[in-house]
């Protein structure tokens, strides 16, 4: 596998979920997940891609992604997994889609109480219930990836990320549910469903 | 350290006791109805796990074989005795709240032989074989870790006999290799397994899983209650239920709750049956009632809090089971703070303390109780949508992140309407104080952005954008413009174009003067 190669795809993919981003929040972002220890590199690869012609800088400080870095970014991702497009296309988006539903009702019921109040984080009992719904997800979606070898190597990338947010949940760090400013399990989430949407070449209004 | 009606607060009862046993040992002192038991002290959970569980063959056994005793002569039954047998609960209890984390036993005592005299004393076979069926079930499921699903049987057609003996024999296999291998049939052996047992559900995968995610020490530990029974299922003047002393939506004074009629305490809480409003038990019940609401002031009085009250009444004599304070709505704990200063229940400093504990956010949305008026002729509401987070913003209307950002340079705060409620757009979220779309539903992955970084939502409200254009068209074809000024009324969802204006209605002032107190205004 090359390198080089994921890293520069993993900035493009986390642009592309964000639409638009600041540097900072990038490297953050990037920075605490494995592959990406050096914010160096990270810096250095980011102008690569802004002189490949696949970043702009579209606002004061805000990074985004141009026509043919959307271009590149989904040849890039449906060349790489050609094979694997019949069996994800088939087995795993439908899945997916149904984990990705009860995904997003359990993290609503993680913010709204079922009396339509937002969730103060008071009440530990109701937490609790919540939290073993989310891992009871986790557990499905890491079968889902694991029942086939191929997947499993192929997302090996982000199942460990959102394995690690899962442990950081498992030890009491509740913002790493729905946190927009860390590796929360919901923004990991989010990256994994629109590699995905950008695999199988699915538009998010067509889903 | 107890007077009948005063406390020495320096006394770490929950510490000693556990919650649930401190609560039942200061209702005790306050002379309240109380089904009588003692506790299994947390220390002596401490000593029970360093002696490898076998303490119970020491001083320990003989104490609790004492206790039993005093149990007997204040219950006036006897332990084991069919003619006139006492029944036990077995209930952990912590320090710390963890609710249903641990194990719970009811109708410990029971045998087939108790079991037949309780059908003949209560005139109630089918009462004496749902017992004796709740304690095995409890007992396989909590004690032995059978499997919940080999006491889900087809009774169709099958006596209630049948049924206890299907229980007997799951739960026999699972014991014979344990060291209470007669636990089906001989009560102090079904005792002592309970005891252990729900002292070490303070280990179990459950119980380890919740401390770990709120951190909370493993090294506390837990107590265990060893309390007679009593039935809220026994006879038609026979209930249980749950109350609070206020209301823990609103905190309004007022006891609020439901209860049961011939049933026990988990038909309550399971949700599976259909319960009665608490008013109702005036007429069920009036006397159990009226000493009901007297319970709740004098405990909401002693503890100086909402009080979480569960009760069985057995043939028309009221017991309390349980008071804790109660889970309630940061607008409830504002109100009931506020209320209870006027009611001289706590000192302006006592309520200022537990204010602060809140979290700002949820003090400020006391101000909630906000509507939007037109400031002019030319103000209107344009949509209608469903709320994916609530509140009551204003700004400048952009179709995009891009220009969230330019109003933004500008001075300006935005209100970004899209298409759908796209997570590609999180950095336009971030930076408008709200956003409204045309499609999409509160459940989306953007709407959870959204709640997340608390900013107001509408969705679904059927606005046609034309963003390349500059305009949207809205319901009664009214249009808005890129940098006209959008009011969103997150409250119930309501979008205005055009100049208006944020109006408080009129509240509580109690609570609205409190609110102001605590973010010092």
């Amino acid at each position: 596998m090359n390198t080089l190669f994921d890293q520069k795809l993993s900035i493009l993919r986390l642009i592309s979920l964000e639409g638009l981003i600041e540097d900072n929040r990038l490297i953050n972002l990037l920075s605490s997940r494995a592959l990406f220890r050096d914010e160096n590199e990270i810096k250095s690869n980011l102008d690569i891609l802004r002189d490949e012609g696949a970043v702009e800088m579209v606002a004061s400080g805000y990074r985004s992604l141009t026509e043919l870095g959307k271009l590149n970014m989904t040849e890039s991702l449906q060349k790489k997994r050609k094979d694997l497009l019949p069996a994800l296309k088939d087995n795993i988006w439908p899945r997916f889609k149904e984990l990705d539903s009860d995904l997003k009702k359990v993290l609503t019921m993680w913010q709204i109480m079922p009396d339509g109040s937002l969730n103060v984080h008071e009440d530990h009992e109701y937490d609790f219930e919540v939290i073993e719904r989310l891992l009871s997800i986790h557990d499905r979606l890491c079968d889902l990836f694991n029942d086939d070898y191929r997947m499993e190597c192929e997302f090996n990338g982000l199942l460990t990320y959102l394995s690690d947010a899962i442990s950081a949940i498992d030890e009491g760090q509740l913002e790493f549910i729905v946190g927009t400013s860390v590796n929360s399990y919901h923004n990991l989430w989010r990256e994994l469903h629109e590699d995905l949407l950008c695999t199988l070449g699915i538009a998010r209004e067509e889903q | 350290m107890f007077g009948r009606y005063t406390i020495n607060i320096d006394t770490d009862l929950p510490g000693l006791l556990g919650g649930k046993g401190a609560g039942l040992f200061m209702m005790r002192q306050m002379g309240l109805p109380v089904p009588p038991a003692f506790v299994i002290t947390v220390p002596s959970y401490h000593a029970f796990m360093q002696n490898g569980h076998s303490f119970l063959e020491g001083d320990l056994l003989d104490e609790i074989k004492d206790r039993i005793k005093e149990l007997e002569t204040t219950s006036q039954k006897r332990y084991g005795d069919p003619q006139n047998a006492l029944l036990l609960s077995i209930r952990s209890g912590a320090p710390v709240s963890m609710p249903g984390m641990m194990d719970t036993v009811l109708n410990v005592g029971m045998n087939d032989e108790i079991r037949e005299a309780l059908a003949i004393a209560s005139g109630d076979d089918d009462f004496a074989f749902q017992c004796h069926c709740r304690l095995l079930k409890m007992l396989g499921i909590s004690m032995f870790g059978i499997n919940k699903k080999k006491f889900e049987i087809d009774q169709e057609g099958m006596s209630l006999e049948n049924v206890v003996c299907i229980y007997k024999q799951v739960v026999s296999e699972a014991a014979a290799k344990t060291k209470y291998p007669n636990v089906v049939d001989n009560v102090w052996e079904q005792l002592l397994c309970c005891i252990e047992g729900v002292l070490c559900s303070w280990h179990n995968h459950r119980a380890k899983h919740y401390r770990r995610i709120f951190q909370i020490p493993d090294s506390i530990g837990t107590a265990a209650i060893v309390q007679s029974m009593v039935f809220g299922n026994i006879s038609k003047d026979s209930g249980t239920g749950v109350v609070f002393s206020r209301c823990p939506a609103t905190g309004d004074r007022k006891v609020t709750g439901e209860y049961l009629m011939r049933c026990q305490g988990e038909d309550v809480v399971g949700g599976e049956a259909a319960c009665k409003p608490i008013a109702m038990l005036e007429q069920d019940a009036p006397i159990v009632y009226r000493e009901l609401l007297r319970v709740c002031r004098l405990l909401e009085y002693v503890y100086r809090d909402i009080q979480d009250v569960e009760f069985t009444f057995e043939r028309g004599k009221l017991y309390i089971l349980q008071t804790r304070s109660a889970k309630r709505c940061p607008q409830a704990m504002l109100k009931f703070l506020a209320s209870a200063v006027s009611e001289q229940l706590i000192s302006e400093q006592e309520a200022y303390r537990r204010g602060n504990l809140l979290r700002k956010s949820a003090i400020e949305r006391c101000y909630v109780r906000e509507r939007v008026v037109a400031s002019d002729e030319n103000c209107q509401i344009v949509g209608y949508g469903d709320v994916a987070c609530p509140g009551i913003v204003r700004g400048y209307l952009a179709f995009s992140s891009t220009e969230v950002l330019e109003l933004l340079s500008h001075g300006k705060q935005a209100v970004l309407l899209k298409q759908y409620t796209n997570p590609d757009d999180i950095a336009g979220i971030d930076k408008a104080v709200g956003m409204f779309t045309s499609s999409g539903g509160t459940m989306s992955h953007a709407a959870v952005v959204c709640r997340e970084l608390g900013k107001t939502c509408i969705v679904n409200t059927g606005i046609s954008i034309n963003a390349k254009s500059g305009f949207a068209v809205c319901d009664k074809e009214q249009v808005i413009k890129r940098g006209d000024q959008i009011t969103l009324d997150g409250s119930i969802g309501v979008i205005w174009n055009g100049n208006s204006s944020i109006e408080r209605l009129p509240d509580d002032p109690d609570l609205i003067k409190f609110a102001d107190w605590l973010l010092g205004k």
